[in-house]
């Protein structure tokens, strides 16, 4: 019987060295990543900053009308009744908490004085808000002043507003700490206090918020529902805001999005919080109005499973061929050191995302190995697993043109040639729907599922190549991007140096997944140590630095890592 | 080439326990802890291959973590240099036979073998780690001359390779002067007292030889240091006899002397007829537990651990440890007699078998054979034992003392401190930190 998941809890140095439960996860999903979560772009989603100072004085709930205007809430007379207070000021407190109930009578802070941070201890006169050497609007106002510190507010009572006080109340507390000493939001806010005023702001903030950011199910610009079987047609490829005002019929699908002033086709912010519920539900990138059926893989399954191996050395040949030609684009990219202005952010983004989507297929390089491993011991009898980790000659051919693996620097054409190689359901995709349909039919669903995320980020891969054609694209003449650097010859010392550290890293890297886990953890870790700071990492940047293009020649000396050839298709 | 000793094929690699009503696994290679499902225990039993290939898994080296089965032959970093051959007290029990060791040892050690032997050690050591000196005897503070022209002229080596250096001495407390405390006090020395407990135990069981009372010398001599430590450590270790094994009144009676801790060691062998036998172990052990769950009580709301083989074990308990030797000797650690000889064990002085070289160097493959003879595979008994990494065979120089009844106080005791740790490891985590 196969090993059941059990509980296993490290209780000593030694048990945690060494976890088991590694040895049955195959991989975390997606959601659980870092850069999955709204409020690691944004922080601050999670709530409304501003609602922290509804509870600025003790005992008062207050709401911030606008920029002048701080009104009472509510008073928490019980607190009130079981504090310490003085009777005379418990008194005061009391009587807003009955007058405010009157008809029309408001209570707002009319005056506060304090501490306001680089504008000093002074008293301010909310209606008087504005002008230069003052907090410029009530919140800003209470935000400045800290914690602990003694405020003293008037509370002016009227029926009338902007009508004179009828009475004036004068209370002196300090200001409230939000924080209690754990770093947990004091009690003192009630449920859903921090994120109320989100509710609404959430469709609002389609509207004004910064681009690309929100949940995949609600995308900024999205294809229009289509008609059933008539998706691929041209007029239903079109692209269209998500919050079009006009939201058309599936016969007649509303105006093309102008990608830089959306803003006249959508509903606008009053709008949107009144027709929400037209806004359609987005998958796969087009609106949906039906119930979702996943689509079929296309892919064609491999007529055996050792026709299966046998694709999958080449696929992990693929990931490694594409980690090494990217790689090779990043570092021909000019320093940003030497850069100034847009062309500086172009390239220092376009660098962080070459080596992003590197790093991508090196994590492909282990799933894929986890795949053979998989297949390899679930064989009756079971098979040797033997670490796939030969780089491909070529890529998958795409419409039958070969494309040889040649490092190079990134020129429009190459960029061009990344882009196609990462294109849905074409060169690398094409490759993996196949061995996903092989998979799936040989009923692996665990190493399928690991597959299908593999080739979710291809789709990533190709539209961050996209983004990364446009930013480079700014720059007519690639000399002002590329670094002048030349292919080294066979005696650079650099290269020399490249080369023997790969191979070391390559032979870790054996190593660790020959072991498999939870014994290969170690020199898994330390393989990825390897390429990191001081390591590989480090002589990339000096190959830059010196002019040189970073290549990774082919080993051929040992047939654990000599290049593999594409196998024949069936 | 490495040398290997193969462990037998019945060894136990796991041993279950239950505490507060959890499953708990201690997978004996490494000394990992775990808390489990009943159930991998129960497939454990009925010898489930799943579960058994689990165990396997676990029990292999990860990280750093050496092999169990090599013979290691590390650097010399330690020795300690038998500086004088007399005692002043006659205790019974004395191994050493208060120093001359049946006549092997007749002559105090002279500065310049024990000069020669720094040197060595500084030659032989690896210049990134740290090395050790201690001073033993008979009572080395007889020799108190040659205890601070070594000390002065460690350092000075230590300070010009930029290698650090510290110090220990086992003392029976009762000779200090005020120029021996005051170097205690400014150099990294751990001091261990030999004190077996209260005024009447104590002068019955480590008399003087001039007929005064050693509890009355030992408290004028260290109280001082106890009062002022300085950089030192200071602890009690007593040794128990089988005429007394109470052991409870005595930690009162060396902590009300302001011991900052205290250890005890069982006589196991030797000239009188003070060891413990048979059915003594199983009383003996009743006496560690009951003191042990006293401090452990006590820790639990926040005191100090003052129980030096607890706090010792638990310590160990939380790294892992993990050894096949139970200690240096012949590895790391080696005593330097007064003629010069290097013994793998302070205890063995005279024995010729234990001899691994002298001043003017080492004798490795000599060193090479004594290790893997002693090494705790090579030890039948201990191969069918949970505990073997744990207890790593005990003294090398006791092992023919070694019993059923012996080897069952140990894995009392052992039991006892594995539930001991997982207790500490819930209710007071920060001790393992501040005692790291």
């Amino acid at each position: 019987m196969d090993s059941p998941k059990l509980k296993f809890i490290a209780l000593n140095a030694s048990s945690a060295r060494i976890n088991p439960i590694n040895s049955h996860v195959v991989g975390n999903p997606v959601n659980t990543r870092l850069e999955s979560g709204v409020g690691n772009c944004f922080p601050g989603l999670e709530m409304d900053l501003r609602n922290l100072e509804r509870r600025f004085f003790p005992f008062l709930s207050v709401d911030f009308i606008d920029d002048n205007t701080i009104a009472v809430a509510s008073v928490d007379t019980n607190a009130v009744q079981n504090s310490d207070l003085p009777q005379n000021v418990q008194n005061l407190y009391q009587a807003v908490a009955l007058d405010m109930n009157g008809d029309g009578v408001t209570w707002t802070v009319d005056k506060i004085a304090g501490s306001f941070g680089p504008f000093g201890r002074r008293e301010i006169t909310l209606a008087n808000l504005g002008p230069a050497n003052a907090p410029p609007d009530s919140w800003t106002a209470v935000r400045l002043l800290p914690e602990g510190q003694t405020v003293e507010i008037t509370l002016g009572r009227r029926t009338e507003p902007r009508a004179a006080a009828s009475r004036t109340i004068k209370l002196k507390q300090p200001r409230v700490a939000y924080l209690d000493s754990n770093g947990v939001f004091a009690e003192m806010f009630e449920p859903g206090e921090l994120s109320q005023s989100l509710c609404s702001p959430w469709t609002h903030d389609f509207r004004d918020c910064a681009c690309f950011y929100w949940a995949s199910n609600h995308p900024d610009i999205v294809q229009p529902p289509a008609p059933e079987g008539r998706e691929d047609e041209p007029e239903w490829q079109l692209k269209v805001p998500w919050e079009r005002a006009d939201r058309g019929t599936p016969d007649n699908p509303s105006p093309a999005a102008t990608p830089l002033d959306p803003g006249p086709i959508e509903m606008d912010h009053y709008e949107i919080n009144t027709r929400w519920q037209e806004l359609d539900i987005a998958l796969e990138g087009r609106e949906i109005r039906k119930a979702y059926r996943p689509g079929v893989i296309g892919g064609r399954p491999y007529q055996t499973q050792g026709e299966l191996e046998s694709q999958l050395n080449y696929a992990a040949g693929v990931e490694l061929a594409a980690a090494q030609v990217y790689l090779t684009a990043a570092y021909s990219l000019k320093p940003d050191s030497s850069l100034a202005g847009d062309l500086k952010n172009d390239v220092v983004s376009a660098f962080a995302e070459l080596m992003r989507v590197a790093i991508s297929e090196m994590r492909h390089l282990r799933v894929v190995n986890d795949v053979l491993r998989a297949l390899n011991d679930k064989a009756i009898p079971p098979t040797p697993f033997r670490p796939a980790l030969r780089v491909a000659k070529e890529f998958p051919p795409l419409s039958g043109t070969n494309l040889p693996v040649v490092p190079s620097p990134i020129t429009p054409d190459v960029l061009q040639q990344f882009i196609e190689i990462e294109k849905p359901s074409l060169s690398v995709d094409g490759l993996y729907s196949r061995i996903l349909s092989t998979l799936e039919q040989l009923g692996f669903p665990e190493q399928a599922a690991a597959i299908r995320s593999v080739m979710a980020e291809g789709l990533d891969h190709y539209q961050t190549f996209l983004f990364v054609n446009e930013w480079l694209g700014r720059h007519p003449k690639p000399s002002d991007y590329l670094n002048p650097a030349r292919t080294p010859s066979a005696s650079d010392r650099l290269h020399v140096l490249l080369q023997t550290k790969y191979r070391e890293l390559l032979q870790t890297l054996r190593t660790g997944y020959a072991a498999g886990l939870p014994r290969g953890a170690e020199d898994i870790a330390a393989a990825r140590k390897m390429m990191l700071g001081g390591g590989l990492e480090d002589i990339c940047e000096q190959h830059r630095s010196s002019g040189l293009l970073v290549v990774f020649k082919q080993i051929t000396d040992d047939a654990r890592f000599s290049p593999i050839d594409r196998p024949k298709d069936s | 080439v490495t040398v290997r000793v193969g462990l037998g094929e019945q060894a136990p690699m796991y041993r279950a326990f239950e505490f507060e009503g959890q499953t708990r696994l201690l997978v004996v290679p490494y000394s990992r802890i775990f808390t489990v499902e009943p159930s991998l225990v129960e497939a454990l039993a009925a010898g489930e291959a799943w579960a058994r290939q689990m165990v396997e898994d676990l029990s292999q080296p990860t990280g750093s973590e050496q092999s169990l089965d090599s013979v290691p032959l590390p650097t010399p970093q330690s020795i300690s240099l038998n500086v004088s051959q007399k005692c002043n007290l006659g205790c019974n029990y004395c191994y050493a036979g208060q120093g001359e060791f049946a006549g092997a040892q007749t002559t105090a050690m002279s500065w310049e073998v024990a000069r020669a032997a720094v040197d060595r050690l500084y030659t032989l050591a690896d210049p990134s780690v740290p090395v050790t000196i201690g001073f033993i005897g008979g009572e080395p503070f007889l020799n108190r001359g040659l205890i601070h022209c070594v000390v002065e002229y460690a350092a000075k080596c230590g300070r010009e390779r930029g290698q650090p250096v510290g110090f220990s001495v086992t003392t029976n407390g009762t000779t200090l002067l005020a120029d021996d405390v005051a170097m205690l006090r400014t150099n990294r020395f751990a001091v261990t007292v030999s004190i077996d407990g209260g005024r009447a135990l104590q002068d019955v069981q480590r008399p003087m030889k001039s007929g005064g009372s050693s509890f009355a010398a030992l408290g004028k001599s260290v109280g001082p240091l106890l009062e002022s430590p300085g950089l030192a450590r200071v602890a009690a270790r007593a040794t128990v006899t089988r005429s007394n094994l109470q052991i409870g009144p005595r930690f009162d009676d060396l902590m009300r002397m302001g011991f900052p801790e205290a250890g005890f060691s069982p006589v196991r062998s030797g000239p009188s007829g003070d060891s413990l036998n048979g059915d003594d172990w199983r009383e003996y052990l009743a006496q560690m537990i009951e003191l042990a769950s006293r401090g452990l009580g006590a820790a639990f709301s926040g005191a100090p651990l003052r129980f030096t083989n607890l706090a010792i074990a638990l310590k160990q308990l939380r790294r892992g440890f993990s050894m096949p030797y139970p200690c240096g000797a012949g590895g790391g650690y080696f005593s330097v007699s007064s003629d010069g000889a290097w013994y793998a064990c302070h205890r063995a002085i005279g024995m010729d078998d234990y001899v691994m070289g002298g001043n003017e160097g080492l004798d490795d493959p000599r060193r090479l054979d004594f290790l893997r003879a002693r090494h705790v595979h090579s030890q039948p008994e201990c191969g069918r034992c949970w505990a073997r990494y744990l207890c790593s065979g005990g003294c090398h120089h006791e092992a023919s003392s070694r019993s059923d009844s012996s080897c069952g106080f140990i894995r009392g005791w052992l039991e006892y401190c594995l539930g001991a740790y997982c207790a500490m490891a819930e209710k007071r985590p920060d001790w393992f930190d501040k005692s790291a």
